[in-house]
């Protein structure tokens, strides 16, 4: 472990514990940022990539500091090396950005001899991207399925509806009621997060042969609804 | 069917984790790194109130008078006790001291000759006088013979070195040595013919007043009694002085290398003990507080993993004083700081910490 630790050639050694502690201080401040967006987030900009962008740029930042040092000449080539790609590329995702980020700062550690750093932030950083995909960081709505339905029934018997969802699924939400004029008839459209999505075909023929219940239709609401 | 009768299907353990892992893990993981922040804040963010540093201490082994560095024995970083001989100052230019042995040489030639035409008594006197005068004539003989050879011993050292890289031939370098063998040789033979003859005089009387006075021979024996004093002299200057460690610890430093001349006084090698003697910081201005002896610190080191202990203020200054630069440099103040004075505070040192001498250390106040 030590030797892991003691790859770094610089004018001053580097300190591995404040390495750690200023990466994790950035995730957090990250992620508080970022959950901050999601709930103030307003308009239909939303996008996913970007509230994991807010999450690892921190983290990326942090790290680009530590391997420059103070070093001018280090920080005027990341910049440059920055620039080449960005002018050859166009990056519309910022996520992607982050990626191509990532990458000019574990090759500038590593130019710069500052190999145990490049080490611990390769390590830090591709973890946290994973860790990211994993917990599938910014989804706002997480739903599986999108329900359409025609009920013929009176509204106050909607009930019978909720209850069979509620047996299938862990949550309900109503994203749509038209009820139409003279009628009983309303036509209502549910987003639900199925508690076994395997059994999303018994919902649907249970609602189907639940009275007052007529053209069932369903789509699948995948995370990628939100990009 | 009636669906009130029905219960909630079962959610499957993967469709659980999922839940976990989307829901719980991103805030569990945000509060272990607060945790983890909390708990290395202690030990690599708090400010120290200030650097100190383990202080050195050292002394130099000096030549006590002029000359030349000579058998050097110790190596850089070897362990030395204080009053161990660590190499010798051959004492004088030998080219000068072969000078003065001539005079010697000449003035016992002169005596040798103004013997002559003398009475049989005086001739029984005057015999043991030339035995004298032969005994410090191979006296100086060897006196010049030692003079030669520790040139050429020098010599020889300063060569091997160059002989090994090639830069000196095997021809130059044998005869070095061959010189020097055979002036091992010469002075071999005369330090024998000068045991032999020196039982011989020191069992013959003086010459009496009366007959001294009468041949002259008082005179004589004063002249040979100044030969002798000044080759005693000449044969001091030529037995090597010996450089002596004053402390104990180990050589951090050879300024002068073997071969070099120097002057009296010149410090030839560095000692610096190995354990440190004292920790001493710099308090900066403005005066944060008032250090006092007595007053509680925690050391902590910079060395992977930190090791911290308590320890107290044994001493503080009375004046602010210039901050030494290897404390200034430690400080990570930005490039090229000015220099500064500060309040010097001396601390206990914790021994259980192992500090180096030089290592320095962040200190904490209480």
């Amino acid at each position: 472990m030590n030797a892991l630790l003691q790859g770094d050639h610089a004018s001053a050694p580097t300190s591995f514990q404040a390495l750690i502690i200023a990466l994790t201080l950035a995730y957090l401040f990250g992620q508080l940022i970022a959950w901050v967006y999601v709930f103030t987030h307003s308009g239909v900009s939303y996008s996913r990539s970007f509230v994991v962008s807010l999450i690892v740029l921190p983290v990326l930042v942090a790290l680009v500091l530590i391997v420059m040092a103070n070093n001018l000449i280090t920080a005027f080539g990341l910049i440059a090396v920055f620039a080449v790609v960005r002018f050859r590329n166009v990056l519309r995702d910022t996520l992607d950005t982050c990626y191509v980020l990532a990458v000019i700062i574990l090759g500038t550690a590593c130019g710069t001899q500052k190999f145990s750093s490049a080490i611990v932030g390769a390590l830090a950083v591709s973890g946290l991207f994973v860790f990211l995909w994993m917990t599938a960081s910014g989804t706002r709505h997480r739903f599986d399925l999108i329900l359409n339905l025609r009920w013929t029934r009176p509204a106050s018997e909607l009930g019978a509806v909720t209850k069979l969802l509620t047996r299938h699924s862990l949550r309900v939400h109503i994203a749509n009621q038209n009820f139409g004029k003279g009628t009983e008839a309303a036509n209502l459209s549910y987003r639900v997060l199925l508690r076994d999505p395997a059994r999303a075909a018994e919902l649907l023929s249970e609602l189907a042969e639940l009275p007052g219940v007529d053209r069932v239709a369903s789509v699948q609401a995948a995370d990628e609804s939100e990009i | 069917m009636d669906p009130r009768l029905l219960p909630p299907i079962p959610t499957p353990p993967a469709q659980r984790w999922r839940e976990v892992r989307l829901l719980y893990l991103p805030r569990a993981m945000f509060v272990a790194a607060i945790v983890l922040v909390a708990w290395m804040w202690g030990d690599a963010v708090a400010p120290a109130t200030l650097v100190a540093e383990a202080e050195i201490s050292g002394a130099d082994s000096r030549a006590t008078q002029a000359g030349v560095v000579a058998g050097l024995k110790v190596a850089l970083h070897q362990k030395v006790r204080a009053g161990e001989v660590l190499g010798h100052i051959a004492a004088a230019n030998p080219r000068l001291l072969d000078a003065t042995l001539a005079v010697i040489r000449a003035d016992v030639a002169m005596l040798g000759a103004t013997m002559a035409g003398a009475t049989d008594r005086q001739r029984v006197v005057l015999e043991l006088a030339r035995m004298q005068l032969d005994w410090m004539g191979q006296r100086v003989e060897r006196a010049a013979l030692q003079g030669r050879l520790q040139q050429t011993e020098a010599d020889l050292a300063r060569t091997a070195p160059l002989h090994r890289a090639g830069l000196v031939t095997d021809e130059a370098y044998t005869q070095l040595k061959i010189t020097r063998d055979s002036l091992v040789a010469q002075q071999d033979e005369t330090n024998r013919m000068i045991a032999r003859l020196e039982p011989i005089l020191s069992g013959q009387n003086a010459p009496s007043a009366t007959a001294a006075e009468l041949s002259g021979e008082s005179a004589l024996a004063a002249a040979i009694k100044v030969q002798e004093a000044k080759l005693r002299l000449a044969e001091e200057q030529l037995s090597p002085v010996p450089l002596v460690s004053p402390i104990d610890g180990v050589v951090s430093l050879v300024l002068r290398r073997e071969g070099e001349a120097v002057v009296a006084g010149e410090a030839v090698l560095r000692v610096t003990a190995t354990k440190p003697a004292r920790l001493t910081g710099y308090v900066r201005q403005p005066l944060a507080f008032d250090p006092k002896p007595g007053m509680t610190a925690e050391i902590r080191t910079r060395s992977t993993p930190a090791k911290v202990a308590v320890t107290t203020i044994t001493q503080v200054g009375a004046a602010l004083e210039t901050i030494s630069p290897s404390v200034l440099a430690a400080m990570r103040l930005p490039p090229t700081p000015a220099p500064e004075t500060a309040l010097r505070v001396e601390f206990a040192l914790p021994v259980s910490l192992g500090l180096r001498p030089g290592e320095h250390v962040d200190v904490v106040v209480r």
